[in-house]
């Protein structure tokens, strides 16, 4: 330091500097100093900023850990077998009220953890419909009423578990079994037997052509929450898939797409191996040519796999389920 | 240790009359910043007092121009009421002043002129040779007086980055180290502009000796 610092250039350094602010510029700088302090804003924020600020962080804090205790894995609702006993109600009692019960109305075997995973904690009340339908026949063998596919479809997934290997079975087993509106309980099996083969995915789960009315909106979750029971969690990832699916086709593919498809309508049912090997045109124009036979179950199995192969594809209007 | 800027009058009152960590470590600029924060407007007029000088003279003589000279005074000082309710005692007070007074110098070399910037942050370090024929002889010098006002004149010939680290020197009293943390400019390069000032001063005050 000794080096850079010599005394003998800062004494005369200093004896050449005697300058100084103007006198004035100094009382206005000491003035406007005074004035700040004399009114010092913000008196209010500075007694109560700070315990606000630790109040907002303990909020924060508590709103992040709260949220975080609901999305832990081992708080969701564990899924719930086939095969699970629950207080269902009576058989009797659903079948006597002449339709199926709504899930809402349902007791569910464990309250279901809301949280982000609604569609998981949603499936398990639904589920919980699907045994008592299924235990229908079973009380009462010849039924008399009318059976939906999808009722037919949950009484089948309780009769047996869901097949390993889903190419197996040729989707052919479920041709002829769409059209029936007063079809026996032994073909509506069939069909449910076929569907469930194919592990349809919830949008493939639109209820048939042929179903009353009033029974569509009821029977739409209870097949829904059954095939979700048998897909597990695939069943909420093919909902994604097809809520990231846009909502509108240009019309005039569709159009194109549906002008041969009643011609071809027969021969569209293929092997699941050979259905994926097919161009997405091709695919879906079998699709519509589905729909326009009114063989929606066909149609809702093909289409699920198919979203599932080309999710990012757009499906025209008419491949998809008819509104009910 | 951190200070509570915006303390209540009384705290500052305290911390005027009762040691803090800041008188302890021997600085008690930083004592008086801490009053006035609390609201001791007398605290400032010390503080001002003291500084006052030794910071209007670093922007005379980096700007050689009074007017100037005045705007960026006062901008500073003005800076440090401002700043008063943040402050902190990280440093010595006249190290936390002078590196505002730097930043200011430095904002209006951006503003004004290109070539001044590149002349201030670059290190022309180089010890360029003292023109003979501008120095005047010691004939001409006869009073130490004038020794003084030549060194004033060297002192302003010095290339910007030896010149600054010379005024921090000189008249903030900065040690290395605190040169190097007001212009943020490394130890090594700060002891450098140093060597290379001192040896051109000398060098050019070597009649007057």
């Amino acid at each position: 330091m000794s080096e850079e610092r010599d005394r003998e250039l800062s004494r005369h350094y200093r004896a050449a500097s005697a300058e100084m602010p103007p006198p004035a510029l100094g009382r206005a700088i000491r003035a406007a100093a005074a004035q700040a302090v004399d009114a010092p804003p913000g008196r209010w924020q500075r007694k109560w900023g700070l315990p606000l600020a630790m109040a907002a962080s303990v909020v924060l804090g508590l709103g992040m850990v709260l949220r975080a205790a609901l999305e832990r894995p081992d708080l969701q609702p564990p899924p719930v077998s086939a095969t699970a006993t629950a207080p269902y109600p009576p058989a009797a009692e659903v079948r006597g009220s002449g339709s199926v019960a709504m899930p809402s109305a349902m007791p569910t075997p464990e309250p279901a953890v809301r949280s982000r995973a609604a569609p998981a904690a949603a499936a398990a009340p639904a589920a919980a419909a699907a045994p008592a339908a299924a235990a229908a026949p079973a009380v009462a063998a010849p039924a008399p009423e009318r059976q939906s596919p999808q009722q037919a479809v949950s009484a089948e997934m309780q009769r047996s578990p869901a097949p390993t290997d889903q190419a197996s079975i040729p989707e052919s087993k479920a041709q002829g079994s769409a059209d029936s509106v007063a079809a026996p309980a032994a073909s509506a099996r069939d069909r449910a037997r076929a569907e469930l083969s194919l592990r349809v995915p919830p949008l493939a789960t639109a209820p048939a052509a042929p179903a009353p009315e009033s029974a569509r909106p009821q029977s739409r979750p209870l097949a829904e929450s059954a095939q979700g029971q048998v897909a597990g969690t695939t069943a909420n990832a093919a909902m994604q898939e097809q809520r990231a699916a846009p909502p509108m086709a240009p019309a005039a593919r569709a159009k194109a797409l549906g002008a041969d498809a009643a011609q071809s309508a027969d021969s569209n049912v293929l092997g699941i191996a050979a259905e994926a090997e097919l161009p997405a045109e091709e695919w879906l124009r079998r699709i519509v040519a589905l729909r326009l036979a009114a063989r929606h179950v066909e149609a809702d199995a093909s289409l699920a796999r198919f979203v599932r192969r080309h999710p990012d594809y757009r499906v025209p209007q008419q491949a998809r389920p008819p509104n009910p | 240790m951190n200070y509570d800027a915006g303390a209540d009058s009384h705290l500052a009152h305290e911390a005027a009359n009762h040691p803090t960590a800041a008188e302890a470590a021997g600085d008690a600029d930083g004592a008086l910043m801490l009053a006035y924060a609390g609201g001791d407007a007398g605290a400032f007029d010390r503080l001002y007092a003291r500084h006052s000088g030794g910071s209007y003279r670093y922007f005379l003589r980096s700007l050689r121009n009074e007017a100037l000279a005045h705007e960026l005074f006062q901008d500073l000082w003005m800076n440090l009421i401002r700043a008063r309710a943040t402050y902190v005692v990280e440093a010595r007070f006249a190290t936390w002043l002078y590196r505002m007074a730097h930043n200011r110098l430095i904002d209006h070399y951006r503003r004004s002129s290109v070539v001044q910037l590149v002349a201030l942050e670059t290190d022309d370090d180089a010890p360029d040779e003292i023109n003979a024929d501008s120095a005047p002889g010691p004939e001409t010098i006869a009073a130490s007086r004038q020794a003084a006002q030549h060194l004033l004149q060297q002192v302003q010939a010095l290339p910007a980055a030896q010149r600054e680290a010379f005024l921090l020197q000189e008249e903030g009293g900065l040690s290395l180290a605190e040169i190097a943390a007001a212009t943020g400019a490394g130890i090594e390069t700060v002891k450098s502009r140093l060597r290379y000032a001192m040896t051109r001063l000398r060098q050019a005050m070597k009649d007057f000796r």
